[in-house]
């Protein structure tokens, strides 16, 4: 990237937290244990139910991106100083979309036939609609793209995102993702044997038999550093380097591996650099096996030193949010210097050579570290974040 | 940072009145649409026609229909490129596919259905990436895989973004474009929103009173201009500009100015390096429906001020139909057939303007034309805008065609 792109702004909604100061704090330090926070799985409504009454016909998606997307704008102070609208853009990015609410509109016209269908949910139905919500909300006029390329596309829109303000295009993005929860997304997950037995979701352990899932979102704002600093923003660490790949979903290992090596690349660091890892393993057998054979080919020898967190082990498997989440409490660890801990004290898996971190949040003042996103359709992507410089 | 020139070296269509590219140019010379009543599921509505594909070979359990007609035009636009069979693939050739409605019929499937087994395996194709992922597998392609989802402009903004992907140096060959296919879901949808015609669609014509619905695909193959030139690749044209900008107006309908298409053309115009007079040919999105043919046209008059007068313009979508997530691709592919037989198809059944769209709307038997230059534009609910920028490489006489 020719261009210091920063992330100046955070904001992320999830069953247990509002806020990134509400999040962070499930990540304690203080000798405490984090917890996991998979049940409920759904975002309280109160979360969103002060949202304006002109946009009383989004649905939950839109909701909750919404709900996400101007806690960030607020963090940012981007209310205050907007700058020109059509500087400003917006990517939305959701793995399994407006789902729900097509299942909704299906079911009214399956019922009783398509003249049937009610306009008001139909308008929701494309993925888009949540994106729509979020320009017409915030006057976001510049670039706009809406992502649906499965669990990893929150890290994907980050990826757009930064790319946006590479090329010129627009002096800031907006960058959320989200997915919600619906009973026949649950059972589509469970008939593919993905979903663990009620409890704790344990990535990378040997008793781990699944994941749980759970509604978020998750929306960051990016700006050139310069930018950001000029406005007085908050600048929480940088975007580095980026990398997207994708291929059949057997060559899962190799492509994140590809997705790392590209980011490490793009960022102009050798491995040995990064001071943390918040790895997507999420508790599926296939799918962390994948990711640890990933990270050991992207990584050499230093897989086995650098320090592993996974943020689903107390936050759940929340599909595209997850990257961006991941992302949040990564800037927050260059920021403050703790790397989250994981709940418990998982036993490794067989064959298992990572270095977790366990317990409370560590201090390990990471200046670099490494972001992943595995898809289970096929696509991974890679974010390095550094810490903020002067 | 180096920007590669960005060129298209591959087409493939799956259309409601052509199965191949040729077939495309033909059709829209020949001035055949096909546009017929639907036989895909019954219609209680107002509209009853729509733009449906006779996908040739039998169904497959495995695939969604959506998938299908990508697939179809995928092959086609590999073999094209002379890539396909054996080609050489790369783990730097990328994906990048646009799709509104995705596998809604596989939905649609696993709710009716009452079979576990059956429902196992119609969820794999629920995802919208399963389009992308069906491409990469079937091809073997290990470079970027992505799926844009953006309503009406999903394809143009996959196009965009796969050039993006090359010029950067991040990808030498991608595999870009969109598929929508006609679903229940759709054709209700719109219909109680009263955006379909009950008798044929008019883009641009007074008497204009909503869209058909049409399904398809339509997949590029882009690459540098140097990677195609090393391998000896023909080359259709150069892919020199695009921008993307949102309207931040209303769910459902466009900006009356065009808000975000006029962005939209300016970005790509400034990418590109062009003006306004160096654009030779303009084809719209142009639905047919009330709002969008004169929000678009009043963008067009913003943009391209005098030089709107004698800009020609046009709609393909009595064609085919509004083929949703793929009229991006699709639209572009046939405007470039024109382009490559100095030709611009009419516009279907526009017949008498309406003064809101007093624009150069090419109609009757055509336009022979020499074009060097096309842009492409379409407009999306949510407010999304998305414009290309194609042009005849100026050395075409060695290497285009």
């Amino acid at each position: 990237m020719t261009r210091t792109i920063v992330i100046s702004g955070l904001g992320a909604v999830c069953p247990a937290a509002a806020g990134h100061e509400a999040l962070w704090e499930l990540f304690p330090r203080d000798g405490h244990e984090p917890v996991s926070t998979v049940a409920p799985e759904r975002i309280p409504d109160a979360v969103f139910d002060n949202q304006p009454a002109q946009l009383r016909h989004m649905d939950r998606l839109g909701r909750i991106s919404l709900a996400a997307t101007t806690l960030a704008i607020e963090d940012s102070r981007l209310a205050t100083s907007p700058g020109d609208p059509r500087q400003t853009g917006v990517v939305f990015a959701s793995g399994h979309g407006c789902l729900p609410t097509n299942e909704e509109y299906l079911e009214g016209i399956l019922e009783r036939g398509p003249r049937y269908g009610n306009p008001v949910v139909f308008q929701n139905t494309v993925t888009n609609a949540a994106t729509g919500y979020l320009s017409m909300v915030h006057d976001l006029r510049g670039p706009t793209a809406t992502l649906c390329s499965g669990w990893a596309a929150g890290l994907e829109a980050l990826r757009f995102g930064g790319q946006q303000i590479d090329e010129g295009r627009a002096e800031r993005m907006v960058v959320g993702s989200a997915d919600t929860v619906s009973p026949r997304l649950l059972e589509g997950l469970s008939l593919q044997g993905w979903l663990g037995t009620p409890g704790m979701t344990r990535p990378y352990a040997e008793e781990s038999n699944g994941m749980r899932v759970s509604e978020a979102a998750c929306t960051l704002v990016l700006e050139e550093q310069s930018r950001a600093r000029a406005r007085g923003a908050r600048v929480y660490a940088e975007v580095a380097g980026t990398g997207q790949r994708g291929g059949p979903p057997q060559a899962q290992a190799r492509t994140l591996a590809h997705a790392v090596r590209d980011a490490l690349s793009l960022a102009e660091i050798e491995p040995e650099r990064l001071g943390a890892v918040f790895s997507s393993a999420n508790g599926r057998r296939d799918f962390d096996a994948w990711e640890y054979r990933a990270l050991h080919e992207a990584l050499g020898e230093h897989a086995a030193r650098v320090p592993v967190t996974c943020p689903k082990a107390v936050l759940g498997e929340t599909f595209s949010a997850s990257g961006t989440l991941a992302v949040l409490l990564a800037a927050l660890a260059l920021d403050t210097g703790w790397v989250p801990g994981i709940p418990g004290s998982p036993r490794p898996g067989p064959g298992s050579e990572l270095r977790l971190v366990t317990g409370a949040a560590r201090r390990l003042t990471p200046e670099w570290v490494l972001v992943t996103a595995l898809g289970a359709e096929g696509s991974a992507v890679a974010v390095v974040l550094r810490r903020s410089r002067p | 940072m180096t920007a590669h020139r960005v060129v298209i070296t591959g087409m493939g269509v799956t259309a409601a009145n052509a199965l191949s590219t040729g077939a495309l140019a033909r059709a829209l010379e020949e001035r055949r649409s096909g546009i017929r009543e639907t036989a895909a599921f019954g219609t209680e509505g107002r509209a009853r026609t729509a733009g449906e594909v006779d996908l040739p070979g039998p169904p497959l359990d495995a695939e969604d229909r959506v998938s299908r007609l990508a697939l179809h035009a995928a092959e086609q636009a590999l073999q094209d490129s002379g890539l396909a069979p054996g080609g050489r693939w790369s783990e730097d050739t990328g994906v990048m596919i646009g799709t509104s409605r995705g596998p809604a019929l596989s939905l649609e499937r696993f709710m009716r259905s009452g079979d576990a087994e059956a429902r196992r395996k119609l969820f794999a194709e629920v995802p919208f990436s399963s389009i992308a992922r069906n491409i990469a597998t079937r091809f073997g392609l290990g470079g970027v895989l992505s799926t844009v989802t953006m309503a009406c402009v999903s394809s143009s903004l996959a196009i965009g973004r796969a050039v993006d992907e090359i010029r950067r140096g991040r990808a030498s060959l991608m595999v870009a474009g969109g598929a929508d296919a006609l679903t229940q879901l759709s054709f209700s949808g719109f219909s109680v929103l009263r955006a379909m015609t009950p008798t044929v669609c008019r883009p641009f014509d007074h008497r204009r009173n909503g869209m058909v619905l049409g399904e398809g695909a339509g997949i590029l193959v882009l690459e540098a201009l140097e990677h195609a030139r090393q391998r000896g690749a023909k080359i259709h044209a150069e892919l020199c500009g695009w921008g993307t900008a949102g309207d931040a107006h209303h769910p459902t309908s466009p900006h009356p100015e065009g808000r975000g298409l006029q962005q939209a053309m300016a970005s790509a115009l400034a990418q590109s390096g062009l003006t306004t007079e160096e654009i030779d040919f303009v084809n719209l999105h142009g639905t047919g429906t009330p709002a969008n043919d004169p929000a678009e046209c009043h963008a067009l008059r913003q943009v391209f001020g005098a030089r709107t007068a004698s800009l020609p313009v046009n709609s393909l979508k009595p064609y085919f139909g509004h083929t949703l997530g793929a009229s991006g691709a699709l639209e572009l592919i046939g405007s470039l057939l024109g382009m490559e037989r100095d030709f611009i198809p009419p516009t279907l059944h526009c017949e008498e303007l309406d003064a809101k769209c007093d624009v150069d709307v090419v109609r009757g038997e055509g336009r022979k034309r020499h074009i060097d230059v096309l842009m492409s534009t379409k407009s999306a609910f949510g407010g999304a805008n998305v414009a290309l920028i194609a042009r005849r490489l100026p050395e075409a006489g060695r290497e285009g065609r």
